[in-house]
């Protein structure tokens, strides 16, 4: 008995290494920090692993087909400013919403257009958007942080729960699930991953890997956009200069990591949001632990890294990590 | 079978940019037939067969299938029409598993949902129709080139085509799996399947063909019977002339040893291999895929450590080497795989020849283009390459070409001793004289080559000396004229042991 017990954790251990590894993180935390594993931190944790899993789960819809998108984060940041905006202005929480998920789709038209259509290399492309959004940002909000008050119903998206579940954690799950059955379950889910493996297969097959490309942009920038608008609903506001590179190089790791929880080491939706829920537990021990904040942005340099590093570990041929 | 054709391929005409590619082609072909498509590189097959597949379009022309004039626009129309391609590189996606690489693009479905279980079913079914062991959950970037191939074939099958072609397919395969191929092929035919057949292989149209259709600059000049005709007509209608193969020159038998191989065992050459080489000989080595050939190569340039024995070159003795000593010391290799490991193909011939040596070209810190360019010309001219200047990129040449390119990278280095790998895979009948001839020369200027090659007929014409490698180990060795083809087979097939 004990021996079958032994067997299955050691293949356990050596099919899902990444998984081990993060259980152990965690279960050192729990014991090491007494705060970690208290209901309110960890209902916190959710909260913010759920907005950078939309953020994630943009990254990785354009990685999947190939592509590469560094605008994420700073179109998560002006839609932040937006959504804020709308909501001060008086325009309803639900159309705020939905124009900052418009003006995400919008931003993500103009990547693809760039890419798709003008073929402008995809990490030069959106590196451009990045700036060009951090610019439209400012003009937006003429460097002034917008703080917002008295809005229960806006506050409650990102902030608030049913049935003692976050909103943001059931908004996140719905939109995960749908995306991993779309891209499981219907044929132009198969042929973005086809578009991304090996474009020439897919043309040659028929595929119209144009239209993957313009289904992963649009899916990405409007993700971006709505993460942005439950950011502005979780910090009740925005501020003026929001951080769109620690975004950006946090959804990055979350997408690549996330990849490397299963054998294949293929990126995937349910991945991505577990990755992104332990680089956010992470970020949130070292706080509890006093670490000065000023390490962050070592911190994830060093996860996306080590996730770059497993996952090509773990491959024998790079098929997705070709991209740079 | 029946004379009426299955498709017909009519006054096919294409050109690019103002260079006509196509002159109005006719190819038909019939039911149930293995069709063999024949010309060197550049007379126009490849372009014919892309136009077939929908990745290029026909300026002008028509093309029927059983009878019905089609219209094909996209990959899609030809497999709607019942006609499908195996490439001769797969273009697979890798990360996908062999069944949902076999219905790319035509996943069925259950409702608006991808049917998964079917998909499974259905590519077992189509794998056990073509006999092969490879599993449908097996990821395809797992798969071995033959695999690949099969993988391929079974993809081709699920559209239930009338016709099917390929593309040089034995061109990665061993002699088994080109034996597993042609059973697969047989079966097909037998099923009332047309093949169209593309290869430079001789032998294999002949065994297998019932007709040859020979193009030549773009133009479709006959098409034969098989049984009727003879391989030399065949070269005679490709090339439009016999290919004159110069004699070839005895060399000196008492010439000095230059390379000499004693006892060398590295992991991969578990029994050990002794040989040598004298000056001015060419040294067939020959053997079928996996007999061990590259990794004697490997053992000489250093790639796989040498653990017991040594190897001489021109008298100086080393017990380790490394690829850089060896081309020191004058010993040049040009590997198999041209692409990955010998050119840059979107450079120029140029700048492909002297990347790799540039400290000849060197002035100061810059670059002497007047002596690089007078460099490249010469050999350019001494191997005959056909381009339209020295400013040409590699990619736009063919086969033959290209391969020439990589030779004279390596002989702008003047080596006394030219390892060849499979110099001629993928190159059309005249290259491939000319790769002979050049073999020739060289060996008649003092140059000495092992000329690796799976081909008997090439060994008998270009080698002095021939051995034969079976299982990793050199199991004979022959005077050229001492043997035959047939005697050379079965020793390298295990058949028969060397006398």
């Amino acid at each position: 008995m004990l021996n079958v017990l032994i067997t299955a954790a050691r293949n356990f251990v050596k099919n899902y290494f990444v998984a081990t590894i993060m259980i152990a993180t965690l279960a050192v935390f729990c014991l090491t920090c007494p705060n970690f594993f208290s209901i309110n931190n960890l209902l916190d944790i959710t909260k913010q692993g759920g907005l950078l899993s939309l953020l994630a789960l943009a990254m990785t819809m354009v990685l999947i087909v190939g592509g590469m998108d560094m605008s994420v984060g700073a179109i998560y940041d002006i839609c932040t400013n937006f959504c804020a905006g709308m909501v001060i202005s008086g325009y309803g929480v639900f159309l705020s919403v939905a124009v900052s998920v418009a003006a995400g789709l919008g931003f993500g038209i103009f990547n693809m257009v760039m890419i798709v259509f003008i073929r402008v290399p995809p990490f030069i492309a959106t590196v451009g958007t990045m700036f060009v959004v951090t610019g439209l940002t400012f003009a937006y909000n003429k460097g002034q942080s917008i703080l917002l008050s008295n809005q229960p119903l806006f506050f409650s998206l990102a902030q608030g729960a049913t049935l003692g579940i976050p909103n943001i954690a059931i908004i996140v799950a719905v939109i995960t699930v749908v995306i991993y059955i779309c891209l499981r379950r219907f044929r132009y889910g198969l042929y973005m991953y086809a578009t991304g493996g090996n474009s020439m297969a897919a043309k040659a097959a028929g595929i119209n890997t144009t239209l993957s490309q313009l289904i992963a942009y649009g899916m990405s920038g409007m993700l971006s956009g709505l993460g942005g608008a439950l950011a502005a609903s979780y910090i009740s506001g925005s501020f003026a200069l929001g951080s769109p590179f620690e975004f950006l190089i946090t959804a990055f790791a979350a997408a690549f990591l996330g990849s490397t929880l299963i054998r294949q080491g293929e990126l995937n939706p349910l991945g991505t949001v577990i990755a992104a829920l332990f680089i956010t537990s992470l970020n949130n021990a070292l706080t509890l632990y006093g670490v000065s904040f000023l390490i962050l942005p070592g911190m994830q340099g060093t996860v996306l890294i080590l996730a770059l590093v497993l996952g090509n570990w773990g491959k024998k041929q790079t098929g997705q990590m070709t991209i740079f | 079978m029946t004379d009426e054709p299955v498709l017909s391929m009519e006054g096919i005409v294409k050109g690019f940019g103002g260079i006509v590619v196509l002159d109005r082609v006719d190819f038909s072909v019939r039911r149930g037939e293995v069709h063999a498509l024949m010309g060197e590189n550049g007379a126009g097959k490849s372009t014919l067969m892309k136009i077939l597949a929908g990745i290029y379009h026909k300026d002008d022309g028509r093309i029927f299938v059983e009878g019905r004039e089609i219209n094909i626009k996209s990959p899609n129309d030809p497999i709607r029409a019942g006609i499908a391609f195996v490439h001769q590189h797969p273009n697979l996606v890798p990360m996908f598993d062999v069944a949902h690489n076999i219905f790319l693009g035509q996943e069925p479905l259950r409702g608006r949902r991808v049917d998964h279980k079917k998909i499974y079913a259905e590519a077992g079914k189509i794998l056990a129709a073509i006999g092969t062991a490879i599993s449908p959950h097996a990821l395809a970037r797992d798969l071995t080139v033959a695999e690949r191939q099969e993988l391929s074939i079974a993809r081709a099958l699920s559209f239930a085509p009338r016709v099917i072609a390929f593309d040089e397919p034995t061109a990665p395969l061993s002699f088994k799996e080109v034996e597993r191929l042609f059973e697969v092929i047989s079966r097909l035919t037998k099923n009332n399947v047309t093949v169209i057949y593309i290869s430079h292989r001789m032998d294999e149209i002949f065994r297998i063909s019932e007709r040859i259709t020979v193009l030549r600059n773009g133009k479709s000049i006959t098409t034969l019977t098989t049984k009727e005709t003879t391989p030399d007509e065949v070269i005679h209608a490709m090339l439009g002339s016999d290919i004159a193969f110069n004699p070839k020159s005895v060399y000196d038998e008492t010439g000095e040893t230059v390379l000499k191989v004693e006892g060398i065992v590295t992991k991969n050459l578990p029994q050990t291999i002794d040989f040598s080489l004298r000056r001015g000989e060419v040294l067939g080595l020959f053997g079928l895929v996996g007999a061990g050939r590259t990794e004697v190569v490997r053992a000489l340039f250093g790639v796989d450590r040498i653990n017991a024995g040594a190897l001489e070159v021109n008298d100086r003795r080393f017990g380790a080497v490394s690829p850089s000593l060896m081309m020191r010391n004058g010993v040049a290799l040009v590997p198999e795989d041209r692409h990955a490991l010998g050119l840059v193909m979107d450079m120029t011939i140029k700048e492909n020849i002297s990347l790799a040596n540039m400290n000849s070209f060197k002035l100061g810190p810059f670059i002497n283009h007047a002596r690089e360019r007078a460099a490249v010309r010469g050999l350019s001219h001494q191997l005959s390459i056909k381009s339209r200047g020295i400013n040409t990129p590699v990619s736009s040449l063919s086969g033959g070409n290209q391969q020439k390119v990589v030779l004279a990278k390596w002989l702008h280095r003047r080596p006394s001793v030219l390892i060849l790998d499979e110099p001629t895979v993928g190159v059309d009948v005249g290259a491939k004289g000319e790769i002979y001839n050049l073999v020739n020369s060289l060996a008649k200027s003092g140059v000495s080559v092992i000329f690796i090659s799976s081909e008997p007929e090439e060994i008998f014409r270009v080698a002095d000396r021939i051995l034969v490698m079976y299982r990793r180990r050199i199991v004979g060795e022959f005077q050229a004229g001492a043997t035959d083809i047939k005697k050379l087979m079965a020793i390298a097939t295990g058949v028969q042991a060397a006398s």
